[in-house]
């Protein structure tokens, strides 16, 4: 990793922000450690690989999907001449994001080797993504602070992004299953029924089951 | 920026759709004048094509679940949602011009016709944009229901966009810019030269006796008359047109038979989802 790279989005602002080059290579990199880190603990080396290309994977992937409308909304709100400086802090945001995952990459290994229930073990990793979430809030709300002293509809741009980005990467990180290892699974990429369920009515199942 | 031919990149599809997008056709100045320089069928040649790409996507739900005749629904669903707000605009225009004349909204027939269209063209592009997180979800889950609601989300989320825009202009069109002020000028004006100045807008009350607030008001009422009618027409357009996911335990149809209607389906369908 590029520790100046780190250094200037982690600390600095819109201002200081990398290149789009160095922002992806420094996410991407960041995000691999985190999936080989996930998939370590499960001591097949195929694991932790596949994860170390999902987890990135699963960034890139939702980004994109997420993109086409981010950029009509900002178009449709009149905010189209600072497209490029939002995409600018969304990229900071990421390669952020990829920072703190890779970051506790020992914790996952960590973690995965020690906590045996299961259950538990998801608990930890959502903490740990939402973590790491946190710290990619921290830096788009720098980068969009100008942004929204300029225009204050650049929130709903920016609460649009959030809550399709959360909406989809729910379901992408479903498809992208297992990125720890299952005892007793054999090593997969995907699970075969990856195409075949959807996230959201998974979990209404499981909570109408609770109350039943 | 109304008053200037436009450039021949100007005049490309996707330039035309940026324009729109910006908003650049319905900026209070450029509706003062009482008109909307925007051809008509290029306009609906857009809702076409945006239409058929969402169209497309949600299609795309037939090809990954592997039902039969997969191509057809694809091609029914490219086909059905251009269909479906057209037709919309269709049954609804009459009525939403009746009380567009009756709230005295400065634009004639026409380019009431285009601020509809534009409306409708911002709701055809969220939509479209929308369409590869639909494909995705297609191609990653089983579940009909939850495809069915994720659709209505997306429209219902295309059409308060597409709202928004109405909104906005309404409101313009009814604060009208002084008489005499200049237009401003998309190129820089020659030297010597006077710049454009707005022509008489459409037998308009006396400016001086509006203020924002009536403006806002009669542009309010306007849309509120506007939105149950062509929300409902739409609506039930969008049910007689359907499927347009295709039932993967049903057979193709282009059509099915008249049963309920919109919102009982919708309830119906959020039912059928809670209680798996």
């Amino acid at each position: 990793m590029n520790f100046a790279t780190d250094e200037n989005l982690l600390r600095g602002g819109a201002d200081v922000t990398p290149s789009a080059r160095a922002c992806l290579g420094v996410g991407a990199a960041g995000c691999a450690l985190a999936g080989l880190g996930l998939g370590a603990a499960a001591g097949d080396v195929r694991t932790a690989l596949f994860a170390a290309i999902k987890v990135p994977l699963l960034i890139a992937f939702v980004a994109g999907l997420c993109l086409p409308s981010f950029f009509v909304v900002n178009t449709v709100l009149g905010l189209r001449d600072d497209f490029r400086a939002a995409c600018r802090g969304l990229l900071a945001a990421q390669a952020t994001l990829g920072i703190a995952l890779g970051a506790q990459a020992p914790m996952l290994v960590f973690l995965g080797a020690s906590v045996l229930d299961p259950y538990l073990l998801t608990l930890c990793d959502a903490v740990q993504f939402g973590a790491a979430t946190w710290a990619a809030q921290r830096v788009l709300a720098r980068h969009y602070a100008p942004l929204l002293a300029r225009d204050a509809r650049h929130r709903h741009a920016l609460r649009g992004w959030l809550v399709l980005f959360a909406f989809t990467g729910v379901q992408v990180a479903w498809v992208l299953r297992p990125f720890r290892g299952t005892e007793g699974f054999p090593v997969q990429f995907l699970r075969p029924e990856a195409f075949e369920q959807n996230a959201y009515v998974v979990l209404l199942d499981h909570c109408l089951r609770l109350l039943r | 920026m109304i008053a200037t031919d436009p450039t021949p990149a100007d005049r490309s599809l996707l330039a035309t759709l940026d324009r729109v997008l910006r908003g650049n056709f319905t900026r209070r100045e450029a509706l003062a004048t009482g008109r909307i320089d925007l051809p008509v069928g290029r306009l609906i040649g857009l809702c076409l094509l945006l239409g058929a790409i969402y169209g497309i996507c949600l299609g795309s739900y037939s090809a990954f679940n592997g039902t039969g005749h997969a191509w057809l629904q694809t091609l029914a669903s490219a086909l059905k949602v251009p269909l479906l707000f057209v037709l919309t605009l269709l049954v609804s225009f009459p009525s939403l011009y009746v009380f567009a004349a009756l709230q005295r909204l400065p634009l004639d027939f026409r380019n009431t016709l285009k601020l509809m269209l534009l409306a409708v063209l911002v709701d055809l592009t969220v939509i479209a944009s929308l369409g590869p997180v639909f494909a995705f979800f297609a191609a990653s889950s089983t579940s009909y229901a939850f495809l069915l609601l994720l659709n209505v989300a997306i429209f219902a989320l295309g059409g308060v966009l597409g709202l928004a825009v109405l909104r906005r202009a309404t409101r313009d069109v009814f604060t009208p810019v002084p008489p005499g002020k200049a237009l401003e000028p998309a190129a820089p004006v020659e030297p010597g030269a006077t710049p454009p100045v707005l022509p008489p807008a459409l037998s308009l009350p006396a400016p001086s006796s509006r203020t924002a607030h009536q403006a806002a008001d009669q542009a309010r009422r306007l849309l509120a008359a506007w939105c149950v009618v062509y929300g409902v027409v739409g609506a039930q357009m969008g049910w007689l047109l359907r499927p347009f996911l295709g039932n993967p335990g049903a057979p193709f149809e282009w059509f099915r038979a008249r049963e309920d209607n919109f919102l009982v389906a919708v309830l119906r369908t959020i039912g059928n989802l809670f209680g798996r």
